[in-house]
């Protein structure tokens, strides 16, 4: 307080133009004053309407700004809204796809098509109730509703086919989301119509089925016939040489027609055994009686009824040395005959002086034995056709051999059937090898 | 010599097996079927039966079962065609007597089927 009892400003204020701020001051002092204050409150105010000017304009920018900002991302958000929706709609497969709390986060049109619901179904944010609405067209969903719901609580992967009530078969598939992390943020499911492709393989299913049939009815029939032909025949070849035994002498004449008759009946009974005996094979109906044999008694079987012929054609038979080899696991009746057609045709492909020898020895777990013969030898085109039914090579003569052609086929797949093989080696003029390898008993 | 029955539907089938065991100095009696057989069996006392499976009236299974209904040591044979891996046991399970498949060999036939006969008592 000054001694005249002003106010500091207002002392400051007199001292600077030139007046005392303890005395009284004079009129002209006062205007002066007067003049100085309304100076300054026009000052003052000026500042604050410029002050007040300034802070509104940046607040406009901050908005206008922030307008920007927000206009921006919006839009940016849409695009990308946009994307993932077009992605949605553009997948084959109907898609669901929930948060932990089973609120519906996106869901395309191809799912409400596959579920037949309207496309309004489609803003149902429950996806339990979404789901449910679903089941209502689909077969057997008794049991579906409570695996979605155990599905929900884990995190397993499903992949299983929803058949619906209209016979459509749905492929369903059924994963965890997860973010980046690996923290489980919902599920999705995948939907795909799959009719046709069950269809399809339900017609190949069938398609195959009947073929199957097909062949086993043929096979049926080779079989039944083949058994029908047997029974005449005893009677051709059993009549035959009941004549040829009669005490009552025949004329030569007689006897060699009769001994055709009996010969031609029991080439016929081979081919029909034969015939019987693939049929049998190719219905599945041939069953092994597996047991351990020696295999030089099953050599010693196969070649004894082989003897006259090689007698008769001036071949040499020789026999597998006796050293020791494993018992082998086979059928005795089946390697008897794989072994008999073997030699048998080595004695029929091998000229008079040739000889056919027969070896075996251990090969790891099989036991391989071998048919070697000096005969004509199997031309390498020939060789594809070995094992085919029907197919017989010519003798150099032009002769058909004895047999059936079918003894080879039937050989291969018995071997087969043992669980063996089968292999070939010749050399035209030189002489074949058969080398048949059947599991150690 | 034993009195044999022979149940065979192919004529000439028939004929052969007759001829084979006549020559042998059997007697036989021949049937062509399942009734026909039962007919015999009836009115005759047999010493064996040489019976053919695949026959008309029931199949030879039936008239054997019939026969060891009320005889169990008569020597009954089966006389097939068939050769399905597992058939003679099938037939001596079910109570043959014995098996021959055909076609027969002519020299040993007699022979097969007198081995299956009873010894005289």
């Amino acid at each position: 307080m000054t001694p005249v009892g002003h106010h500091p400003l207002v002392g400051q204020l007199l001292r600077s133009i030139g007046a005392s701020d303890v005395e009284v001051p004079s009129l002209a002092t006062w205007r002066e004053l007067l003049r100085r204050m309304s100076q300054m409150y026009y000052e003052t105010d000026l500042d604050r309407v410029t002050r007040e000017r300034s802070v509104e304009s940046s607040s406009r920018d901050m908005q206008r700004l922030y307008q920007e900002l927000k206009q921006r991302t919006e839009s940016e958000r849409a695009e990308q809204e946009a994307v993932m929706r077009a992605t949605l709609e553009s997948a084959v497969e109907g898609i669901l796809v929930s948060d932990n709390a089973r609120r519906v986060i996106a869901v395309n049109r191809r799912f409400a098509e596959l579920a037949q619901l309207p496309d309004s179904e489609l803003d149902n944010r429950d996806q339990r109730t979404l789901v449910a609405t679903a089941l209502q067209f689909v077969k057997r969903s008794d049991d579906v509703l409570p695996r979605v719901d155990a599905l929900h609580e884990s995190d397993a992967t499903l992949h299983d086919e929803l058949e619906l009530r209209d016979g459509k078969v749905i492929d369903w598939f059924s994963a965890p989301v997860r973010t980046p992390d690996g923290v489980k943020v919902g599920r999705v499911s995948f939907f795909r119509d799959v009719t046709a492709e069950r269809q399809a393989q339900q017609q190949l299913e069938m398609a195959r089925e009947a073929a199957e049939l097909a062949s086993q009815a043929k096979s049926l029939f080779l079989a039944n016939m083949s058994h029908e032909l047997r029974t005449p025949l005893t009677a051709v070849i059993g009549l035959a040489d009941l004549l040829l035994l009669e005490r009552d002498p025949l004329v030569d004449r007689q006897r060699d027609q009769l001994q055709g008759i009996a010969a031609s009946g029991r080439h016929l009974l081979t081919l029909v055994n034969d015939v019987l005996d693939l049929a049998k094979i190719e219905a599945g109906k041939q069953e092994l009686q597996l047991e351990s044999i020696p295999i030089h008694d099953a050599i010693e079987d196969g070649m004894a009824a082989i003897v006259p012929l090689a007698k008769l054609r001036g071949v040499m038979l020789e026999p597998a040395t006796l050293v020791a080899v494993p018992n082998v696991r086979a059928d005795r009746v089946r390697l008897r005959q794989i072994l008999y057609n073997l030699i048998s045709n080595a004695v029929k492909f091998t000229d008079r002086g040739g000889k056919v020898r027969i070896r075996a020895r251990r090969d790891d777990d099989r036991v391989l034995i071998a048919v070697v013969d000096t005969g004509i030898g199997i031309a390498p085109a020939d060789v594809t056709r070995l094992y085919r039914s029907f197919e017989q090579l010519q003798l150099p003569s032009g002769d058909r051999p004895g047999g059936t052609g079918l003894g080879l086929a039937l050989t291969k797949r018995l071997v087969e059937m043992h669980g063996g093989t089968i292999d070939v080696e010749s050399e035209l003029g030189v002489g074949t090898t058969f080398t048949v390898r059947i599991p150690v008993a | 010599m034993a009195r044999i029955l022979l149940v065979e539907d192919d004529l000439w089938s028939r004929r052969l097996v007759f001829d084979l065991l006549v020559l042998r100095g059997h007697d036989v009696l021949c049937a062509a079927g399942v009734s026909d057989g039962r007919a015999q069996l009836d009115t005759v006392k047999f010493d064996a039966v040489l019976l053919d499976i695949n026959i008309p009236g029931g199949g030879g299974e039936l008239l054997l079962r019939e026969i060891r209904e009320y005889n169990a040591v008569m020597p009954v044979i089966a006389f097939t065609a068939s050769t399905m891996t597992g058939d003679r046991e099938r037939f001596l399970a079910e109570g043959f007597t014995g098996h021959i498949s055909k076609p027969i060999d002519v020299k040993s036939f007699g022979e097969t089927v007198e081995s299956y006969l009873l010894p005289p008592t």
